[in-house]
């Protein structure tokens, strides 16, 4: 800071700029020795084109009436007819959102279904969209499908005794859908775990899982590696497998009674690899996860580290939580504001209440942000609705 | 696919294709665009459609006991929270430095008010002090333009660390260059 000054003394005079590029929280070092254009702590500013500015204002759409649950995930889709659907899943059932109401209406929703069974809440659920159709899963022994024109239906039987099957992770590759870490059984109330669990669906034809009426469905169970499935990407060709303490590749085959192979990238009891279900999000090419060590990210390139300059605050916050959190990358928060940054929403315990503390990863320049929401908590994976 | 123009379009300023604004008479204030909350779901089917995504998060706000659907609206950053940014903490050889001007440059989207301050450390005391201003920015007709506000604070001490502050719901900030001067101390380090 310090210029010789005109007498020759350390008197002299200094001027500091604070400008573009911002490049966000670094909480790993001291505040003095961090670069210039980092920032020791902030909150509620974004650093989206070379400016500091306030987040966006967070509004209410629609409210979700309470006696529907808590909502655990949203999605929407466009069915055969070419109608779109809203929806929301939550521990009692599956809502879609009634067309041609203003905003803030109450009763927006209607009931489509109600489960039989409550999702495990800390779990994620999982959607799929396929064929016009849509696909849910929450780690139970089911997997339903809704066409968007009647009823849903439970589309996950895998033997002819029959048990079903429903999955924490629910993926899309090589024309087949996905099940990762499988729950299976004959009814929701006696299932068992398959945290190794691969299930396939016949090429095609998601609603065909059972080996013996279709040799194009089948399932394997990864044994030779020693940790469990928490995470399912799928950023081209191959998908990735993830494991607590590894990597997959999963590589689809011509065909036949197995039509995939894997390759461990890592098959090591330790390693790196996806340690919370819920962090897993992925965006085209670029998927990110959270290991025991750090954050990365995964994409042709290869593995980068990118949780160096705040691990330490985040994982305590992680360590924190005072629920489940839930993570996503999103591209845009509306047209206009194309922002593709990997958000991760943490609820924690406030004084009076519960609030949310979300970290978001900005992939273009390489910062962290969080913007805190007081008013209460995330409780599902934002979703992008593209409206048309 | 039927395609329904939401609302959305004119709610955000724009239209496809682009149509002049009217001019507004002698006297009488430019109309604003349609509010946000014109918004509605016009889908055939049951979902939003129309030409512009949004991000829809599911949230619970445990005080009001209430189940949201909620977005983030990209054309309001008027926060509904507190916000907070600290800069870097300078250091000048472990000398005490004195500053005396901060030139604030800022984005105009509208009225806001804030909080500048200073957080410096005395030897002397072995404490921290805080001073900041509080300013307003903006002008209640946003003209987008780069401006300029001074915020004249003295400070004398070690290890400054500037601020700025801004209580929820105080209007939209975006700030594009901070640039503060001071002297630093004399002689040699004691």
């Amino acid at each position: 800071m310090a210029d010789q000054g005109k007498n020759g003394k350390s008197d002299s005079y200094f001027e500091i700029v604070y400008e573009q590029p911002f490049n966000g929280l670094h909480t790993t070092l001291p505040a003095n020795a961090i670069e210039r254009n980092n920032s020791p702590t902030f909150s509620n500013f974004t650093l989206r084109n070379g400016e500091l500015r306030t987040r966006p204002r967070m509004l209410t759409l629609y409210p979700f009436p309470q006696a529907y649950g808590i909502p655990l995930g949203v999605a929407t889709f466009v069915d055969a007819q070419n109608n779109i659907h809203t929806v929301v899943v939550s521990q009692y059932g599956i809502y879609q959102l009634t067309s041609g109401l203003l905003r803030n209406t109450p009763n927006a929703w209607q009931r489509v279904y109600a489960f039989t069974e409550a999702p495990n809440i800390t779990a994620p659920i999982s959607f799929k969209v396929s064929l016009n159709k849509l696909y849910i899963t929450f780690a139970s022994n089911r997997l339903y499908q809704w066409d968007g024109l009647v009823t849903p239906t439970v589309v996950s039987q895998v033997d002819n005794t029959p048990t079903y099957a429903g999955s924490y992770f629910l993926g899309e590759l090589a024309f087949r859908l996905i099940m990762l870490n499988t729950v299976e059984g004959k009814t929701p109330q006696s299932i068992t775990s398959f945290p190794s669990r691969i299930r396939w669906s016949a090429s095609g034809n998601p609603t065909h899982w059972n080996p013996s009426s279709d040799i194009g469905a089948g399932f394997d169970d990864m044994i030779d590696v020693p940790d469990s499935i928490t995470g399912f990407a799928a950023p081209g060709q191959n998908g990735l497998v993830f494991r607590s303490n590894g990597i997959s590749e999963m590589i689809p085959l011509a065909g036949g009674t197995i039509p995939f192979e894997w390759n461990h990238m890592w098959a090591s009891e330790n390693g790196i690899g996806n340690v919370y279900p819920f962090s897993i999000a992925n965006y085209g090419p670029l998927s990110a996860f959270l290991s025991i060590d750090n954050a990365y990210s995964i994409s042709m390139g290869g593995l980068k580290d990118i949780g160096g300059k705040v691990i330490d605050t985040l994982y305590k916050d992680i360590e924190n939580a005072a629920g489940a959190p839930v993570a996503t990358i999103l591209s845009a928060f509306s047209q206009s504001y194309p922002y593709t940054c990997w958000f991760i929403s943490i609820p924690l315990q406030g004084q009076a209440v519960n609030y949310s503390k979300n970290w978001l990863y900005n992939f273009h320049n390489d910062s962290w942000e969080t913007w805190v929401e007081n008013s209460g908590i995330i409780t599902g994976k934002p979703a992008f609705v593209p409206t048309a | 696919m039927a395609v329904n123009q939401i609302s959305l379009r004119g709610e955000l300023g724009w239209d496809f294709p682009p149509r002049p604004r009217p001019k507004p008479k002698k006297g009488k204030k430019p109309s604003s665009p349609p509010q946000i909350s014109q918004l509605q779901a016009t889908a055939s089917g049951a979902g939003l459609s129309g030409t512009l995504p949004l991000i829809l998060v599911p949230f619970w706000n445990p005080t009001a006991g209430l189940f949201l659907i909620n977005y983030f609206d990209t054309t309001n950053f008027d926060c509904e929270e507190d916000a907070s940014y600290y800069f870097r903490m300078e250091e000048a050889q472990d000398k005490s430095v004195t500053i005396h001007k901060m030139i604030l440059t800022y984005n105009n989207l509208g009225q806001a008010s804030l909080t500048a301050g200073i957080t410096y450390y005395s030897r002397d005391t072995d404490q921290y002090y805080t001073a900041s201003k509080n300013i307003k920015i903006g002008t209640k007709i946003p003209d987008f333009k780069q401006h300029k506000t001074a915020i004249d604070l003295v400070v004398t001490g070690e290890s400054p660390q500037i601020f700025i502050t801004r209580k929820a719901n105080s209007g939209p900030v975006s700030i594009i260059r901070l640039t503060i001067a001071g002297h630093t101390g004399e002689g040699e380090l004691v």
